[in-house]
Formats: C-alpha cells, sequence, structure tokens
C-alpha cells in the first residue's frame, strides 16, 4: 500500500523530491541517512492510525509540526490513517488490523462511542494524546452544567444537534495503553513514545510536577517571588516549564501530577487574595475532569454558590 | 582583625575583573533576571547588582531599592554553586547501535571553561564541600563532577546584612567565612577589604599589587568590617527573638498549632538564653527517628505540595535519576542524568511497589536525611542555613521550624527558639515588605 | 645474561601484577558505563521469568571481570534505560555470567523480548555480596520468598560446588502460587541429598504440590541446623525476612549471623544517586547484602 506523506509537508524538507511510496523506497532513504549505522526496525514497522474526536486538531498538529522527523515515522511507522495529514482508510473500522491507534479529542455524541469501540477492537495498543482525549478537554466544562440548556440558548436550532449532555475522556469508555497529557501535547513527548513503542516499551511514566523541570531549567519561581497562582506544583510536567519560563503561572494544561496536594496549594492562593471563583476557574479549565482537579474546583465552586462573595483582599492578580 | 589588610577600592573592581578576564576566566556574578538574583556571565561590572537587596521570608523572596553603592548587599541568590558543577541535566554517556546490533559506548566528556565565582557566601562554601564529599570523596569519584569542579576561582564575599531565612549561625557555617575560598571581599561602601585563601589567590594578588590596584586597608576600614560581621551576627539571634514573638502573637493559627503555641510560651519563660537548633547528632538521631509518628508529621504532610522545590535549590542535595532519550531513528541514545527528589513518585519505586508513596513519608525522608542519616554518610549535618528550602517552599513551609516541633513536643530541647510559624497560605499575605527591618 | 630464580619469579610478579593493575582499571571502567555484552542463551523459566546467560564481547574484559555472589550489574536495554539485577550464576564459571529476570517493570518487560545473539549493556558488578568466607564450616541456612530467590540462587550454585566447605545445607523457599516455583527438578534432585533439606511453601497451591501450603517462615521449625555454628541468609519481602529474622532469634541464631538482601530503587549503583538510600546505609554500595543488626532498627520501618 503506497505510503503518501502530504505534499505540503514534504515541500518544508530538502527531500521533497524523493516521494515515499513504498518499504523499499524507505529503506533507501534510510541507509543515505544513516551512514551505515544499524537501519533498525524497517522490519518491524507497526501500523499506525490517528484517530480524531471533539477537539481543536493542536495534538495532530504536534505530530505534523515534527519537521524533517516525519519522514523518520513514516520510514519506521506503516501510517494508515491520519486524517489531518491526508491519509485516509477507507475501509471499515471494524477491519483494520492496527498496532497503535492515536487518539485525540473527547466523547461527545453517541457516534463517538460506537466509533471508538471499534477503534478499540481492531488495534493492539491504544494510546490518548492531549487534554481532551485524556481528560475531557476544554469542553467537558460544559459537564457541570446543563448541556441542554447551554445548547438553548446559542443555537438558534437546538433541534438539529445530538450531542451527549457530557464530554469524557477515552479511559472512560474503552481500555487506555498509554495516556500523553498536555494541551496540546509537545513533539518530542509523542515522538519518544512512539519510539519506545517500537522497542516494545512504553515511556517512562513520570508525572513529577512542573517544579522539577522548572527548577532544573533555572527558572524563578514567579509564585515566591510574585505572587502569582501557579499551578506547577499540582501539575505534571512534560511540558518543559515553558510557561513559568517566561514569567506567567502554570494554568495546569499537563494536567495533575502523582500525589498532588490542592487543597493547600488553593488555600495558598487564597492567602494571596484570589476569591473562591478564581480558584474554582484556575482548576477548572483544561483538564477539568481529572480527578483531582475536578474536586478541587467542585469544592471552591460550592463555596461560590453557597457563601455570598466577600472580597477585602487588597492583593488581587 | 584581619590578616593581610588589602583595599581594593570600588573603582577597581573592573580592574580585578580585567584581569581575570585577561587570564581567561569566565566571570560569573550576581546579576538580576525575573525579580531575583541570579549568577550569569559577565565583563563590566556594571552589570553587577547595585542599589538593590532582596528580602526573604517563607514561601517569599521580594528585590528592593537599597540607596548605597554596594554590590553585594543581599543574602544567598536563587541558585548559585550547585548547577554548575552538579548539573541539572547531564549526559552521562551516549550509545550507538551498530548494523550488527552491537553497542557502542561513549562516556561523554564536558570541558568547561575556568569560571571565577563572584560573591560566593559562607553558606554557598560550606555547601561546596558537602557535594564534593559526596562526589568526590567518596568511594567512587564522579567524573562528570570532577571535570566541572576544575579550575573554579571563587571569590568570596562576606554576608553584610542577615535575611529571614538564614541561620547559618546555627549550623556553625557562618556569617564569617573561614576557608574555602581563593580571594574573600568584606564590602564597605567605598570598595572592598581583601584577603587571599589559596595559591592561586595569592598569585592574583600579587599581580593587582603590582599594578598598584590595591591599597593598604586602613585600621578603620577593617574595624568597619569587623563591625558590619558582628552586627550580622547580631542579627540573626536578634531575629530569632523577633520570629518567636510574631509567633506567639500570631492568633491566626490553625487549632491544631495552639497546644504547641502554648508549650512554647511556657518554655520560652523558662529559658531566656538563646539556644541553637538541635544539631546535635545524637539528640537529633533520637528525636527525630523515634517520633516518626508524631502527629506533626501529618501536619506537615498536609501543608506539603511533595513539589521538590526545597530539594532543588538545596546546595547540598544530591539525588538524580537517569533516563534515556534515544534518537527517533533508533541510531543513537543518550543517557542523561537529571536532578530528582526524594519528594518524586520515583525516587523510592521499586517494581510495583513504592516505598514513600505518602507526602509524610517523603517529608520524613528529607528531614531525616539532612539531620540524622547525613552525620553517618559524611559526619556533620546536611543542612548548611542558607534558608533556600524555607524561601522558595511555594507554601513556606519552614524546614527548621519542622524540626523543632517534633524534637520540642518530646521535651528534649524545650526552651530552643522556634522559627516564625509561616506554614498556612492564608497567613502570608500580610504586607511584609513594610515590616522587614534591614540593617 | 643469566637470569637468577629469583628475578625469574619477581619478572613473573611484576607481570601477574601488570595484569592485574590492568583487570582493575577495566574493572573501574565497568563501573562508569556500560559495555556490550551478547547473550549467549535465554532461558524461560516460567511464563515470565527468563535467564540471560551473557559475555562481553571484549574477551579481555570477560576475562578481567569477577564478582562475588549477592553482587549486582546494571543492564542496560538500549535505549530503554537500565535496571539493576543480581548475578545467579557461579563467580568461578568461566566465561559468561547469568541473570535471572521477571518481566515485571517498563525495562524487564521490553528485556523478555530479547533473543539469544542480541547485545545489551552490562555494567557492573556493584555492592557487597554475601559473606560466604564467614560461612565456612557452618550450616548454611537459606530463606527465600517470592522472587527474592534469584540473589540467592548464586549461593546455593556456590555452596553445591563447593560442598565440602559447608555444613548442613538448608534451603527454604516462600512463593506466591505453587505455579511461581522454577527449577522445580533441580529441588527435587536436592532433596534427595542427604546433607541438604529443602523446605518449600506455596500460599496458594496447583494440584500435585508436594511441598507445605502457606508462609515459608511457618517451617522454620521444621528446619534442621545447628544454631550455635550456623549463617542464615534471608532474600525476599522485607516482611519476610523481619518475620524470619524473629524467628531465627528464637532458635537461639545469634544476629551477627543473620543476613538480608536488600532492595531499593537504584539509578547510579555508585552511592550516587541517593535512591537507594536505606536511613544512612547507600544500599547500592554499602548493600545489598547487610548484616541484621546494622539495619534491623529500620526494617519494616514505613517510609525508609
Amino acid at each position: 500500500m503506497a505510503q503518501r506523506i502530504p505534499a505540503q509537508i514534504l515541500s518544508q524538507h530538502s527531500d521533497a523530491d524523493v516521494t515515499v511510496t513504498s518499504n523499499a523506497a524507505t529503506d533507501a532513504y534510510a541507509d543515505t541517512t544513516n551512514n551505515g549505522k544499524a537501519n533498525v526496525d524497517t522490519n518491524t514497522r507497526l501500523k499506525v492510525a490517528v484517530h480524531k474526536f471533539a477537539s481543536c486538531d493542536g495534538c495532530q498538529l504536534a505530530f505534523l509540526n515534527a519537521g524533517a522527523d516525519l519522514l523518520t515515522v513514516n520510514r519506521l511507522f506503516d501510517i494508515r490513517h491520519f486524517a489531518e495529514a491526508g491519509l485516509l482508510d477507507n475501509r471499515p473500522l471494524i477491519e483494520r488490523d492496527i498496532d497503535v491507534a492515536i487518539i485525540e479529542g473527547s466523547v461527545c455524541t453517541a457516534e463517538d462511542i460506537q466509533r471508538l469501540q471499534q477503534i478499540r477492537d481492531s488495534s493492539q495498543r491504544l494510546i490518548t494524546i492531549g487534554a481532551c482525549a485524556t481528560s475531557g478537554g476544554i469542553q467537558a466544562l460544559r459537564n457541570m452544567a446543563d448541556a441542554q440548556q447551554w445548547l438553548a440558548e446559542i443555537y438558534a436550532r437546538p433541534e438539529s444537534l445530538s450531542s451527549l449532555d457530557t464530554a469524557t475522556p477515552i479511559s472512560q469508555h474503552v481500555k487506555v495503553d498509554l495516556e500523553l497529557w498536555g494541551c496540546p501535547v509537545n513533539t518530542e513527548q509523542l515522538l519518544h513514545a512512539l519510539r519506545n513503542l517500537l522497542w516494545h516499551s512504553l515511556p517512562e511514566n513520570n508525572k513529577d510536577k512542573v517544579c522539577m523541570e522548572c527548577k532544573r531549567a533555572g527558572n524563578i519561581c514567579v509564585m515566591v517571588t510574585e505572587n502569582k497562582p501557579c499551578l506547577g506544583p499540582v501539575t505534571q510536567g512534560s511540558c518543559g516549564a515553558i510557561c513559568p519560563h517566561h514569567g506567567r503561572d502554570c494554568y495546569g494544561c499537563y494536567g495533575p501530577a502523582e500525589n498532588t496536594n490542592t487543597d493547600s496549594l488553593s488555600q495558598r492562593f487564597s492567602g494571596f487574595g484570589l476569591l473562591p471563583e478564581e480558584i474554582a476557574r484556575k482548576f477548572l479549565l483544561i483538564n477539568s475532569q481529572s480527578k483531582p482537579f475536578l474536586e478541587e474546583g467542585k469544592k471552591w465552586h460550592n463555596q461560590l454558590t453557597s457563601q455570598p462573595q466577600t472580597s477585602d483582599k487588597g492583593l488581587r492578580l | 582583625m584581619r590578616d593581610q589588610p588589602h583595599f581594593l577600592p570600588r573603582l577597581q573592581l573592573q580592574s580585578l575583573l580585567d584581569l581575570l578576564i585577561a587570564e581567561d576566566y569566565q566571570c560569573m556574578g550576581p546579576q538580576i533576571q525575573s525579580n531575583a538574583i541570579v549568577f550569569k556571565p559577565f565583563s563590566q561590572v556594571t552589570a553587577l547588582t547595585q542599589g538593590i537587596t532582596d528580602y526573604q521570608d517563607a514561601g517569599h523572596y521580594r528585590l528592593q531599592p537599597y540607596d548605597s553603592p554596594r554590590n553585594f548587599h543581599w543574602n544567598c541568590s536563587a541558585q548559585l554553586l550547585k548547577p554548575y558543577f552538579f548539573q541539572a541535566e547531564q549526559v552521562l554517556w551516549q550509545v550507538e547501535k551498530q548494523q550488527d546490533g552491537q553497542l557502542v559506548f561513549c562516556q561523554t566528556q564536558s570541558h568547561q571553561p575556568k569560571r571565577a565565582f563572584f560573591g560566593v557566601r559562607a553558606c554557598d562554601i560550606a555547601a561546596l564541600k558537602l557535594q564534593d564529599q559526596h562526589f568526590l570523596h567518596s568511594e567512587f569519584v564522579d567524573d562528570h563532577y570532577a571535570e566541572n569542579r576544575r579550575n573554579n576561582l571563587f571569590i568570596a564575599v562576606t554576608c553584610s546584612k542577615a535575611g529571614a531565612n538564614c541561620f547559618c549561625h546555627r549550623t556553625s557555617d557562618g556569617p564569617a567565612i573561614t576557608d574555602g575560598y581563593d580571594l574573600l571581599l568584606d564590602e564597605l561602601n567605598e570598595g572592598f577589604l581583601l584577603q587571599t585563601g589559596s595559591d592561586e589567590g595569592e598569585r592574583l594578588c600579587q599581580q593587582l599589587l603590582q599594578t598598584q590596584v590595591l591599597e593598604i586597608a586602613s585600621s578603620e576600614q577593617q574595624q568597619q568590617a569587623d563591625q558590619s560581621l558582628s552586627q550580622v551576627r547580631q542579627t540573626l539571634f536578634d531575629n530569632d527573638d523577633q520570629r518567636l514573638q510574631s509567633h506567639q502573637s500570631d492568633q491566626s493559627q490553625p487549632p491544631q498549632f495552639k497546644a504547641q503555641q502554648q508549650s512554647q510560651q511556657q518554655s520560652q519563660q523558662q529559658h531566656q538564653q538563646p539556644k541553637h537548633l538541635p544539631f546535635d547528632p545524637e539528640l537529633i538521631r533520637q528525636v527525630l527517628m523515634q517520633n516518626l509518628d508524631h502527629p506533626h508529621w501529618q501536619e506537615l504532610a498536609e501543608t506539603c505540595l511533595s513539589c521538590g522545590n526545597c530539594t532543588s535549590v538545596c546546595p547540598t542535595c544530591f539525588c538524580s535519576s537517569q533516563r534515556d532519550i534515544p534518537e527517533l531513528d533508533g541510531s543513537q541514545a543518550q543517557h542523561v542524568r537529571q536532578w530528582d527528589s526524594c519528594f518524586s513518585q520515583g525516587h523510592g519505586y521499586i517494581h510495583g511497589y513504592q516505598v514513600r508513596g505518602k507526602t509524610q513519608l517523603r517529608y520524613q525522608q528529607w528531614l531525616t536525611h539532612k539531620l540524622v542519616n547525613w552525620y553517618e554518610q559524611y559526619g556533620r549535618s546536611g543542612c548548611v542555613g542558607c534558608g533556600r528550602c524555607v524561601t522558595w517552599c511555594p507554601v513556606g513551609i519552614d524546614f527548621t521550624q519542622a524540626a523543632m516541633q517534633i524534637c520540642q513536643d518530646n521535651g528534649q530541647i524545650s526552651g530552643d527558639r522556634v522559627r516564625g510559624d509561616r506554614v498556612r497560605g492564608d497567613r502570608v499575605s500580610k504586607d511584609r515588605e513594610g515590616g522587614h527591618n534591614d540593617n | 645474561m643469566i637470569t637468577s630464580p629469583t628475578s625469574d619469579v619477581q619478572g613473573t610478579l611484576t607481570e601477574q601484577k601488570t595484569v592485574q593493575v590492568k583487570a582493575d582499571a577495566m574493572m573501574t571502567k565497568l563501573q562508569q558505563q556500560p559495555f556490550n555484552a551478547r547473550i549467549v542463551e535465554r532461558i524461560q523459566e516460567s511464563p515470565d521469568i527468563f535467564t540471560l546467560r551473557l559475555t562481553f564481547s571484549d574477551p579481555e574484559l570477560q576475562q578481567a571481570y569477577s564478582f562475588a555472589p549477592g553482587q549486582f550489574n546494571m543492564l542496560y536495554l538500549y535505549g530503554v534505560g537500565e535496571v539493576p539485577i543480581s548475578i545467579v550464576s557461579d563467580p568461578e564459571h568461566p566465561g559468561s555470567f547469568d541473570h535471572t529476570l521477571r518481566a515485571v517493570g517498563r525495562i524487564t518487560q521490553a528485556m523478555a523480548q530479547l533473543k539469544t545473539g542480541d547485545y545489551i549493556g552490562v555494567r557492573g558488578p556493584f555492592g557487597r555480596g554475601w559473606p560466604l568466607e564467614n560461612a565456612q564450616d557452618r550450616d548454611l541456612v537459606l530463606i527465600t520468598g517470592g522472587l527474592g530467590c534469584a540473589p540467592l540462587v548464586s549461593v546455593i550454585h556456590y555452596a553445591l560446588n563447593r560442598r565440602q566447605l559447608y555444613k548442613r545445607l538448608v534451603i527454604m523457599q516462600g512463593v506466591k502460587h505453587s505455579n511461581d516455583l522454577i527449577w522445580r527438578q533441580q529441588y527435587q534432585q536436592w532433596a534427595e541429598r542427604e546433607d541438604i533439606q529443602i523446605l518449600l511453601a506455596a500460599d496458594e497451591t496447583g494440584a500435585h504440590w508436594p511441598w507445605a501450603k502457606g508462609y515459608v517462615t511457618n517451617l522454620i521449625a521444621q528446619a534442621q541446623f545447628d544454631s550455635d555454628n550456623c549463617i542464615a541468609l534471608l532474600c525476599g519481602p522485607e516482611v519476610m525476612m523481619q518475620t524470619a529474622a524473629k524467628q531465627l532469634l528464637q532458635r537461639q541464631v545469634p544476629e551477627q549471623q543473620i543476613w538480608l538482601s536488600m532492595e531499593r530503587n537504584m539509578k547510579c549503583a555508585v552511592g550516587h544517586c541517593g535512591h537507594c538510600q536505606y536511613g544512612a546505609h547507600f544500599v547500592c554500595k554499602q548493600g545489598p547484602v547487610f548484616n541484621y543488626p546494622e539495619i534491623k532498627q529500620l526494617l519494616s520501618q514505613a517510609g525508609f
């Protein structure tokens, strides 16, 4: 089966004139680039399918933004389906024999549930990429609202829509072998995972706090120097601590770290002068359906709805 | 009284810098970045911090204007020597897979320029000695650390103020700098008293003398420097008193601290003389290790974020993890070491079993390692009193207070000073900047 | 020139010394970075336990390589990472050394895919092994639990190959499920010898399990050894080792004669990374084998 990399991607590279069409061609490419070093894994190309559910496509773009590495990915993997890149496998899902299914987006319709189940049934391993697929994403904010009312308020003809009242992560419906967090995931994270899969291994399950990465990068803590309400101490890294690096507070887009103490952190935010509403919003944003963030967010949200608001804090951020 | 009464006029600091640059030293000095003092390369003294001081408290760091020509009127920087020697990330070796599957390993070499560090403090030097013990003088020598440690020049500066989180007087590591430096500066408004502490320092000093950069320090200048040091020492002790008072007057404490507070007040009445932190190895061993079920550990765990900021900024912490970073095409891989923490998930993990799953156990590991087990490993405590872990804790947990609380409740060190309670975040919002009393 | 016999001896000594110095230098290098080693044989011991027989590709290195029973190597799977695994073969076995692994973690699961003829990296040996010289002319009591058997298998091999050095040999092993027991035939053969006592137990037993049901520590009362002249080597889950140690103490075994192999997370294996700290001990260099009095206060202390 022909492997076609969309012309617009190939044109970014000097190898643009190489049309990668078969295993033989990819091997030839490998030989010329590897200088006689191990021409590894060409025999064990894993069949990959990238699927999209409710999402912004940002995580798929993290894949497509791999630059020259995308050619290597194509050499090592047999990419069967990747709509964002223009590759469509038109056979019914159930007939596909896929080694690794990569899923972006959350489940928002009844059709999604059905399609997801078929993908799971036809795949050896299933990886979710990004906040939507892993914890519901921003659209899961509707889970805490009256979805029907929102539809009625926003759309002129809500009856033409058929969507579920909730947006839910993939793991709520099928078994997930690996979750890559982030909004969006970053390219290195994704490629590292793919590389590991070729070695029959999963990447390290590292859910250390952003703070660890932040300090390794030599950043100065924005919480300590500026009282900024940074979610770094409860959020998992892999992002490279880019927000604190640029002087802003982490907003938790990589999801909760292991062993989080959201209670202590939000009390600290309160000490900085944040209102309950503001604290609730910190947690109920991109990864609102992850357990620690959901519970902490709800706690402050409920406080907001059950108590009259008072603002006597001088330190508003 | 100082041994070698040289005086480096402020205007001649550049001459010292020029000399070092001419000798191929890369000069590293305190500069402002992201609202804090950090160490970066520089070649002009104008790049150095000046007219600025720092204010540090638990979970709190601010720079403030300071009306003076001084460059070094601040306490410990966010980080100093550790990242240069025990690097946050270090490639240990590289490996290549050959056509036939054989692996070719190659140990990476790091080549560092000669570096001169301006503004190293007593606590930094003490911490460096501990890192040297661990990486250079234990059974195995760490080649990467050894390479980074070669050809460094330390231009120490005696602290001219004491920060609210400083307690080097209690670990016997400061505020006076007694050894471990090449050149030692005592900063006065008009310049610096300069002493040498090594052959290299002496050689540089001779060069400065030859070019008539140095003057003879007057007895008045020496007196000024001595006075400054004793004032710093006094402030360190005064801070303890002040902290105790603010601790007692702080009424917004959660109930669990009340009982302890009362016992502190009683003991304070009984013992008016300042005492020291319980840094007696045997006492600490007895108290901390025998009270691992003390309820205060749980209170600490309720506040602690287990984020690893304390261990990252600690100049003596040495834990690291390792991982592989393979090339996507599988032709090569790098084996990388990076800073890790006893507060991280991987630190206590053995296949399928977590030795330290809960924050309480991780905090116990950190505290008992620093204050108990370090003695057995390296003959002294692993704490040098810099207070970085207190300043850079996002929720302002005071390491010393944590230890004291547990020891004091056991009646082992009744009357010892308790550092101000800044544990709970909701009591930090009071304006500290205004209340700061800087000398 | 006529060389006197003395100078000839000296010459040989110098030569030996040079060889030794070279070997020492190689061993030091071997601890700093991995070296390429070939999988000579891969033996599937049970569905998830396998043994890798290894030899360094560089014959000089293989020649210089030596270890003591109870020591471990860091095994490196290309691109994936390193993992500490104890050496199970006899130190005097020429030309190769064995590691028995269970596919349980990220790296060992990936290692389970390795085949004969593949290459991995090996760094080591590290740590303090079993005190086998102290054990001479004593009864050897070996108690293992669960997967802890690997570090003691080396001792079993060692003792059987030098049977005359030791008195009675008591081998006790507990497994969770009877299917987990590997080397069943070997145990059967050993059990037939008069100078070896084999006591095996499984928490859960399948059909045709000829041994006891329950914990291995329940069998200590049946063990026949001379409390005044024995050495007990323990390996396995900490709770099991602690229970075993208590029972041995009840049987008047002096605490100095009880040795335990500890396990902690290890990254560097040279006492630098801090992960394996057990109280003040660095398990990688002061252990993994500890004398009971050294660690009795820490045993089963949560968090250490």
